[in-house]
């Protein structure tokens, strides 16, 4: 990775919250004129460490205190994701199922209470692709609901989707569950497995 | 549909939960006979629906809350009014604000119709009512393994070898399953019954276990100990899949049958016999219901020792056990009316100002708030505006008195949807008029075994007067504030929305042979799923950490009810006799009172009792009687029929549920006269998981009333 890239990167993880609101933009912007590809590559747990450090700095009050770096960081992660998930052929069986729903897809929101993140993915012809603000509910299949960090936790695999308010049908789990997984392994740029945590309820 | 001739139709009855398939004769237009109706309430459709006290018009209140003075409006009006009262609302104190309360009247249209309110109003603070019913099931089946297991769609009678009914009553609360139950029986079946009461099936049973209401947990922690030191569990499913199984073995030394039978007034022997029949004549089918694990504070943690009993003997999703109902319309993806109502939400900022969020996470994560904490918020100002659909809310609660005086005074706006002007309905500011269930489309989810196919129903008459559907009226009041309602447009687009995953709308559903879709019918459902539960170990979970880590035991233990003649002797002196309900097939809770067919025969509230207590009490049979708790000692009391039951426990009396009276005066028409809930407190203390208050096994005390006016009248059901 070119290392001014690289290099910008780590030190984001080391910013203060002002610090960090406006670099990040900065940031993303870079490592798109280099290439997202390129940069998965060469770095494929930036996304899950960049979130991180967001986690770890009061990600609500951060994600509030400026809407367009929020959108911007939604907008990126979805992308990156997106990307990613060409090069995780094992996601693959997982992908296909969601899009053999009988809707042809699977939509997911996440839905925060506390900061603007509010964000979605879906997955369509075996491909994923997100972006910014919550899809209608005539056009979602699961909505997770939660504080910020909670959300952000979900895309790492450090939370389970269970213990999250769902607006779903809880059938969806075995066609969800492997999906979010995929998710998380994409975002740290390897296997990630959780312990199952999730109840039911009537 | 021919006006001029007669027709027969099909349609699923669901005037209670049963959704009886039964045919409707119709005639110029109007429902004139049902074919098939398994029950009073299924026959006497046409009663309802063609009633002269049907609520036909929208009506605006036009006096003081309570002076019962209507007058009739428009459906427009009625609309627009309601969506600008919701929307002040909001504005000054935001959605949540609205308390949304459905109930089992017009069975899951009301539900139904909640759940769309409570997404498409944006509040949070809704409730069915089933804190008082299904909910400690739920939650502890839930928390078991992640399914239901005991409540009334889980069993497989037909297959049994033995058959346990605890707390549960089939006869009269499902009959089409106890019939087929009673055919299993005859065939040899063993019968275990589990109930205070001589109920039709505790008569006939191998096992009658007249034990002391509110000491299950007792019992069961006795059985498990029989069954695991005998070697009568299932080793192969206890050690592949569950977990906890060596803590409960070792939990459930200290629980011997001598040590239950002191408690729970039972036979050593009979709790022995019992353990080893139930293990050993398998597979066994066991229904519970509200007699053992509900409106209790130890309703949920008695629960799971249900699931530890039916789990250690190997009963789950077996043919002849206790079948995953939900698991079935899971796998299918149908979206039922169990599974609609606690997986729609709210906005995420406004969901999490769910009342008792915080206090009772579990029932907080099924989109249900605390009932209890919502009086509270009404009487603070927190809850402002309240729709009552489906639900005879005043009657329905405990605390009756309390309901009635919080609507009266303390709320700015009430809108209630009901067939009848009920005590609840009469405090309303608007009154809609709902469509009966022959009137309109939905889908219905089977109920008893197989349990594996939903169908749809078409309406067989056009509503009478104005009357609409509760969920198009909601898709109004919606419209009308500016939500989005897309894709719930109408009802049948709302039909086809459940339909989605399963590929079919309503209309291919209605086309089908019986009108149905059919799921696979599996079973041991677990061998094949990864995680074989869905638990947060993946296991059928005997000790719950989660359960642990919300402050109760991860391993049940048995508690004594708050009043009882262990825990205060002192009262049971005066207070000498323990209190339980009893239903009647004629009723579906607390309707039906003015419909005369099913008034004829039950005309009066009866309190069963023993003659040998009655006879110390000086009451004959037949005499009118009162009856007062501790905490209403000298300020209230009921009014009942003593109805002799010479095979109930002496020391325990059992009152008939849900009775107000249409006919006496008034807005509370009767409702404080014959009801327990007019008596309970929904003050603590309270289950810890669901929050509901100890509603049943109360002591009371019973004497003969001074007048006894109106004892020989049992003409028509007219009372004085």
């Amino acid at each position: 990775m070119a290392k001014e890239i690289k290099s910008k990167i780590d030190s984001l993880l080391k910013m203060p919250a002002e610090e960090l609101r406006a670099n990040l933009p900065l940031a993303i912007d870079e490592t798109r004129q280099y290439g997202l590809s390129k940069a998965i590559e060469e770095m494929p747990d930036m996304l899950s460490k960049i979130i991180g450090r967001i986690i770890e700095i009061d990600s609500a009050k951060f994600l509030s205190e400026s809407p367009e770096t929020t959108e911007k960081f939604m907008d990126f992660i979805w992308e990156f994701v997106g990307t990613a998930s060409e090069k995780f052929d094992e996601l693959k069986p997982a992908f296909e199922k969601a899009s053999n729903l009988k809707t042809g897809r699977l939509s997911v929101n996440f839905d925060s209470a506390d900061s603007p993140f509010k964000c979605y993915f879906r997955i369509r012809n075996g491909k994923l692709e997100g972006g910014v603000g919550l899809l209608r509910f005539k056009d979602q299949d699961v909505r997770l609901l939660g504080y910020t960090s909670q959300l952000l936790k979900i895309l790492t695999g450090d939370l389970d989707m269970g213990k999250l308010v769902l607006e779903w049908h809880p059938g969806l789990r075995y066609i969800v569950r492997p999906v979010m997984l995929g998710v998380a392994t994409i975002v740290n740029g390897k296997r990630v497995e959780t312990v199952p945590g999730e109840f039911a309820l009537g | 549909m021919a006006n001029s001739e007669q027709s027969i139709h099909d349609i699923v009855c669901i005037r209670c939960h049963q959704k009886c398939h039964i045919r409707a004769v119709v005639e110029k237009g109007k429902v004139v006979k049902i074919l098939d109706a398994e029950c009073i309430k299924g026959r006497t459709i046409p009663d309802v629906m063609y009633h002269p006290d049907r609520v036909l018009y929208p009506l605006k209140r036009a006096g003081k809350r309570g002076e019962c003075k209507w007058k009739r409006i428009s459906w427009d009006e009625a609309i627009t009014t309601i969506a600008n009262e919701l929307m002040e609302m909001k504005e000054k104190y935001g959605p949540e604000a609205l308390h949304i309360k459905s109930g089992s009247g017009q069975k899951h249209i009301g539900n139904m119709a909640l759940g769309m309110a409570n997404k498409l109003f944006n509040t949070p603070n809704c409730h069915s009512g089933s804190y008082l019913c299904t909910v400690p099931t739920i939650l502890g089946d839930g928390l078991t393994l992640g399914d239901g297991l005991v409540y009334e769609n889980n069993q497989d009678y037909e297959h049994a070898k033995c058959i346990v009914f605890w707390g549960a009553d089939p006869d009269p609360r499902i009959p089409r399953q106890a019939k087929i139950a009673r055919e299993a029986i005859s065939k040899g079946t063993k019968l275990i019954v589990v109930d205070p009461r001589p109920t039709t099936m505790a008569k006939r049973a191998d096992i009658w276990l007249r034990i002391r209401p509110g000491t299950d947990a007792a019992l069961l922690l006795a059985m498990l100990k029989v069954i695991i030191n005998e070697g009568l569990y299932d080793k192969e499913f206890t050690s592949k899949y569950c977990m906890g199984f060596d803590k409960l073995k070792e939990h459930v030394q200290q629980y011997s049958p001598e040590w239950a039978a002191g408690i729970t007034w039972l036979k050593e022997d009979d709790i022995v016999r019992a353990a080893r029949m139930y293990a050993t004549n398998g597979p066994a089918t066991l229904y519970a219901r509200l007699g053992v694990a509900a409106q209790q504070i130890n309703a949920t943690q008695t629960d799971r020792l249900l699931d530890a009993l039916i789990g250690v003997s190997g009963y789950v999703d077996i043919p002849g056990g206790n079948l995953l109902w939900k698991r079935t319309f899971d796998d299918a993806i149908f979206q039922s009316a169990l599974h609609f109502r606690g997986n729609i939400k709210c906005t995420a900022e406004v969901e999490m100002k769910r009342i008792g969020a915080k206090e009772y996470p579990l029932m907080n994560k099924g989109a249900r708030c605390d009932m209890p904490l919502t009086f509270k918020a009404i009487e603070e100002g927190k809850i402002r505006a309240l729709w009552c659909v489906c639900t005879n809310l005043i009657v329905e609660e405990p605390n009756s008195r309390e309901t009635a005086r919080l609507m009266r005074d303390k709320l700015d706006f009430i809108f209630v949807s009901d067939y009848f002007m009920t005590p609840t309905a009469e405090l309303a500011d608007i009154v809609l008029p709902p469509a009966h269930y022959a009137e309109i489309d939905f889908t219905s989810s089977a109920f008893g075994y197989p349990s594996n196919y939903v169908t749809a129903s078409r309406k067989v008459v056009e509503p009478q007067g104005e009357c609409k559907d509760d969920r198009e009226a909601v898709i109004e009041i919606a419209k009308k504030m500016g939500v989005d309602i897309a894709p719930w447009e109408t009802v049948i687009n709302f039909e086809n929305w459940k339909l989605r995953y399963v590929g079919v709308t309503f209309d291919e559903v209605w086309n089908m042979p019986q009108h149905r879709v059919v799921f696979p019918r599996e079973f041991r459902r677990y061998e094949r799923s990864n995680p074989p539960f869905n638990t947060p170990s993946g296991k059928y979970e005997l000790y719950s950490p989660t359960a642990e880590s919300l402050g109760v035991e991860a391993l049940p233990i048995f508690k004594e009810p708050p009043e009882s003649p262990v825990r205060t002797p002192e009262l049971f002196k005066e207070f000498h006799l323990i209190y339980v309900h009893n239903t009647t097939v004629n009723y579906q809770h607390t309707e039906g009172r003015q419909i005369e067919r099913q008034r004829r025969l039950a005309p009066d509230p009866y309190l069963e009792i023993n003659p040998e207590t009655a006879s110390k009490l000086g009451i004959s049979n037949g005499d009118w009687v009162h009856l007062d708790i501790p905490k209403t000692k000298d300020k209230h009391h009921l009014t009942y029929r003593a109805k002799f039951v010479p095979e109930l426990d002496p020391r325990v009396v059992s009152g008939a549920h849900g009775w107000w009276f249409p006919e006496k005066p008034g807005a509370e028409h009767g409702a404080f006269d014959s009801n327990i809930n007019a008596l309970l407190s929904s003050g603590p203390p309270h289950d810890p998981l669901v929050g509901v208050p100890q509603c049943r096994a109360i002591l009371c005390r019973v004497w003969k009333a001074e007048s006894q006016k109106g004892k020989g009248d049992k003409k028509n059901g007219k009372r004085n």
